[in-house]
């Protein structure tokens, strides 16, 4: 009995093992409390680990960009307080109008607007294997984070909370092909759902043969998005083309956000 | 102590994978350091090494990228298995047998990857999807594979290149260069 387990022990331990991954990677469908505890796990050991090696890397990269950048610090400071007195204006204005907007809202009866707020994240890892568009962030379930939340850049929106640990979250990018978003053409309110193909453009799909899309038009989130604000901008579209019956439209969208270069992130929560 | 140095140097592949690698927009799907990793310890140190290795460095590889749990241990276990059987009729120390070894294993490696995305996490990859990646990062493991293999095989694995190197004599030594020239 034995000799057959020492004869055979390596294909014994590769079944063994293979059983484990195969069973794990099956459950990540509904991730189970074994699968979730084994991921917490390696988060708690390799989270810090890539927090000092990604800190490292940003530091010697922002090294190199101040002593590139250093005789036009001067200038491009001047421009930037420019900017932010213009700024400071326009939100003075938004905030008034947004207060007026409120208040219309109220006398007219309807519903108010979801309020959200934003907690920044920093990206400490991302996906190895580039088949999948993911990242890993410094924010868990400890700081409030929740599995579905969007999550947004500056520049537009990135992607959503695709699995939370207690000091870690990770994020399923716009980009991924398993990712879609509910959205609207800025111009024209036609309706569709961007989704990822796992390249740097994005697909806009259910839209109708004779709706009004056209290149250089902007992609915003829809009022039907339960995890965006509305408005948010998505990115441009940069084709369309009509389908073989001519029933549905075919719409290439370039994202706003550079995906290959995140560092921060946004993940919006709903305020209670 | 050697066998902490493979630990230390098994965390650093995937923190480097995890973090660095994507820094440089194209370099995570130009290079898997993991991989080249299991493959050089499996056909230097045996097939149970390799197993062990692919299976703890793939979950890790998982959680700390944000993919599915499971998903590199699988293919990382087949590539480790796959070496395994190979290993007994592969001149490991021969440049171009290395380069052959290392292009075949890129392909199964991806495709293996390709495989079990679409069968279990339903997403819908094409062939020319795995063709693409597979060949890009095949080609630069080509390329770079043998020297790592060179520098593991001198530094962390002590096999028969220190004892050419170090430990053997003039003609051990220029029979030890003759390969690579």
């Amino acid at each position: 009995m034995s000799d057959f387990f020492w004869k055979w022990r390596r294909e014994i331990l590769f079944s063994l093992l293979i059983a484990i991954a195969l069973g794990l990677l099956i459950s990540q469908r509904k991730p189970d409390f074994f699968s979730q505890s084994i991921r917490q796990g390696i988060t708690l050991v390799m989270a810090p680990l890539q927090k000092i090696s990604t800190g490292s890397f940003a530091r010697v990269r922002s090294l190199a960009h101040t002593l590139s950048t250093l005789g036009s610090l001067k200038s491009e400071n001047l421009s930037l307080r420019q900017q932010l007195e213009a700024l400071k204006l326009a939100n003075l204005r938004l905030l008034e109008q947004a207060q007026e907007n409120g208040q219309l809202r109220e006398q007219l009866g309807y519903k108010q607007r979801q309020k959200w707020k934003f907690v920044p994240a920093e990206v400490i890892g991302r996906d190895p294997a580039s088949w999948l568009e993911t990242v890993v962030v410094n924010r868990g379930s400890a700081d409030g984070i929740r599995l579905g939340a969007g999550v947004v850049t500056p520049e537009g929106v990135a992607g959503r909370v695709s699995d939370v640990q207690l000091y870690a979250a990770t994020v399923m990018l716009l980009s991924d092909v398993q990712s879609s978003v509910a959205t609207a053409v800025e111009r024209s309110r036609v309706p569709g759902t961007v989704k990822g193909m796992g390249t740097r453009t994005l697909s806009m799909v259910h839209v109708a043969g004779g709706d009004d899309v056209r290149a250089a038009d902007t992609v915003v989130t829809s009022s039907v998005s339960s995890i965006f604000p509305p408005g948010l901008p998505v990115g441009e579209v940069t084709q369309v083309a009509s389908s073989e019956n001519g029933l549905m439209l075919s719409v290439r969208v370039k994202p706003r956000v550079n995906f290959q270069t995140l560092d921060h992130l946004l993940i919006l929560q709903a305020e209670e | 102590m050697e066998r902490l140095g493979i630990v230390a140097l098994a965390l650093l592949a995937v923190v480097v994978q995890t973090t660095l690698m994507p820094g440089f927009p194209g370099a995570g799907a130009l290079m898997d350091l993991v991989l080249l990793l299991v493959i050089f310890f499996a056909l230097q140190r045996g097939t149970t090494l390799g197993i062990w290795m692919g299976f703890v460095l793939g979950l890790i590889q998982d959680a700390a990228g944000g993919g599915p749990l499971g998903l590199n241990a699988v293919a990382l276990l087949g590539v480790a298995y796959l070496v395994g059987l190979m290993r007994a009729r592969l001149f490991k120390e021969n440049y171009p047998a290395q380069v052959m070894v290392v292009v075949a294993l890129t392909f199964f490696h991806q495709f293996l990857m390709f495989y079990w995305l679409n069968t279990v996490m339903d997403a819908s990859f094409g062939i020319g999807d795995w063709l693409r990646r597979a060949l890009i990062m095949s080609c630069s493991h080509a390329l770079v594979g043998p020297f790592l293999f060179h520098w593991l095989a001198t530094w962390i694995a002590g096999d028969d290149v220190y004892q050419h190197l170090i430990a053997g004599d003039s003609q051990s030594r220029r029979r030890f260069f003759k390969r690579f020239v």
